[in-house]
């Protein structure tokens, strides 16, 4: 059982990067369901660059 | 919630059971073997010789002992879904003096009985030792102390039950983890004495179907390929059949559906996971990288969400 809860890295991520979260949503779900790969490359690279952010410590 | 009924009564209008000749009096000990590799009871049904497994089942067991950990007592959803199946009991005049529970929420099903369906002796079985072991201490601070219980570890495909002996099966979100779940009911007929009920819940085709869709889309979209994530789930449709292939006679199936709102995607899967419900294909790929996870955290969102920010997610009972 946990004592404290601890809180996993991915909920961080997504706390922190609630902005871009929602633009890489808001592109995939425009564009379902003819879903291609990287379809939404530039808006998943600005999360991927937050959640870099966010786990190397806040920057 | 679809509940499988089974009330199979001594009337001529009914069909009755048909006992295979030659089948012993067999008496299993608690399987300790959980491979579903030999399994020579091939007299009990004629179905196709070849055994599909969909299911780890060793895994599934680890989760179910994680599972054991996790599950706060009161978890409303799971008590929800028991509470429908155990009023089924009030339904039917009859009384069970020995009952048989099948893994999937043993507690809670335990804690909604309070005494409906004049139940005596009462046989709990699962795969997880972990969940018998909460069970067993648990039991004395739910006043059910005048049922004799008895715990038994053992793997829902091969019933370690003697035939014939049980009044009342009970299996509350379990049986949809089976390998072969004709076959696993065909066991539960099988120990059933004539005139017994089967009750059961398990999870339908609709259930989770949005995750599943967001899992698909994000994958697709990072990865350029899919891999199943979500279990295969038995449609409406076919609960019938499976209760006539398995023999029972007046059959009932009904559905229920829960749509359950979480603040995000990461508190479902926790949920899942208490539960003891996470993925156990074989299929499965055992990497989720964090990037997949994320664009499917995040695609979740933003097709399911409501106003208030909070994500549903379906539950299809049957």
């Amino acid at each position: 059982m946990k004592e404290k809860k601890t809180i996993s890295p991915l909920r961080r991520i997504l706390v922190n990067c609630t902005a871009q979260a929602n633009e890489y949503g808001a592109c995939v779900a425009a564009k379902v369901p003819e879903v291609e790969r990287d379809m939404c490359l530039k808006e998943f690279l600005a999360l991927k660059t937050c959640m870099q952010n966010t786990l190397r410590g806040k920057v | 919630m679809r509940r499988f009924l089974f009330s199979q009564t001594s009337c001529s209008l009914l069909r009755r059971q048909r006992r295979p000749k030659d089948i012993p009096h067999r008496w299993f000990l608690s399987s300790a073997s959980f491979s579903t590799a030999e399994y020579d009871d091939g007299d009990a049904f004629q179905s196709s010789p070849s055994k599909v497994k969909i299911f780890d089942r060793h895994l599934k067991r680890t989760q179910r002992d994680r599972a054991a950990w996790l599950l706060r007592p009161n978890d409303s959803f799971v008590h929800a879904v028991a509470e429908n199946l155990v009023d089924r009991l009030e339904d039917c005049k009859k009384t069970f003096p020995t009952a048989l529970c099948l893994g999937g929420s043993l507690q809670a099903v335990r804690q909604m009985l309070r005494g409906r369906g004049a139940i005596q002796k009462f046989i709990m079985m699962d795969t997880s030792y972990d969940m018998l072991k909460l069970c067993k201490s648990s039991q004395l601070d739910s006043g059910n102390e005048n049922i004799e219980t008895s715990y038994v570890v053992g793997d829902e495909e091969f019933l370690p039950i003697k035939e014939s002996s049980v009044d009342l099966v009970i299996s509350c979100l379990g049986l949809h983890w089976t390998n072969d779940l004709p076959g696993a009911m065909i066991q539960c007929k099988l120990a059933l004495k004539p005139d017994g009920l089967f009750l059961a819940a398990i999870l339908g085709g609709e259930t989770l179907k949005e995750l599943r869709i967001a899992c698909t889309v994000a994958q697709m979209e990072r990865e350029g390929g899919i891999s199943p994530r979500v279990s295969p789930l038995a449609q409406v449709r076919d609960a019938g059949n499976l209760l006539t292939r398995a023999g029972f006679a007046l059959p009932g199936v009904d559905v229920d559906e829960y749509v359950v709102r979480y603040k995000s995607a990461l508190d479902l899967i926790e949920h899942l996971r208490a539960m003891g419900e996470t993925n156990a294909l074989l299929q499965r790929t055992n990497i989720l990288k964090r990037e997949t996870a994320l664009a499917t955290a995040a695609i979740y969102d933003s097709m399911f969400a409501a106003k208030d920010g909070t994500i549903p997610a379906t539950f299809q009972h049957m």
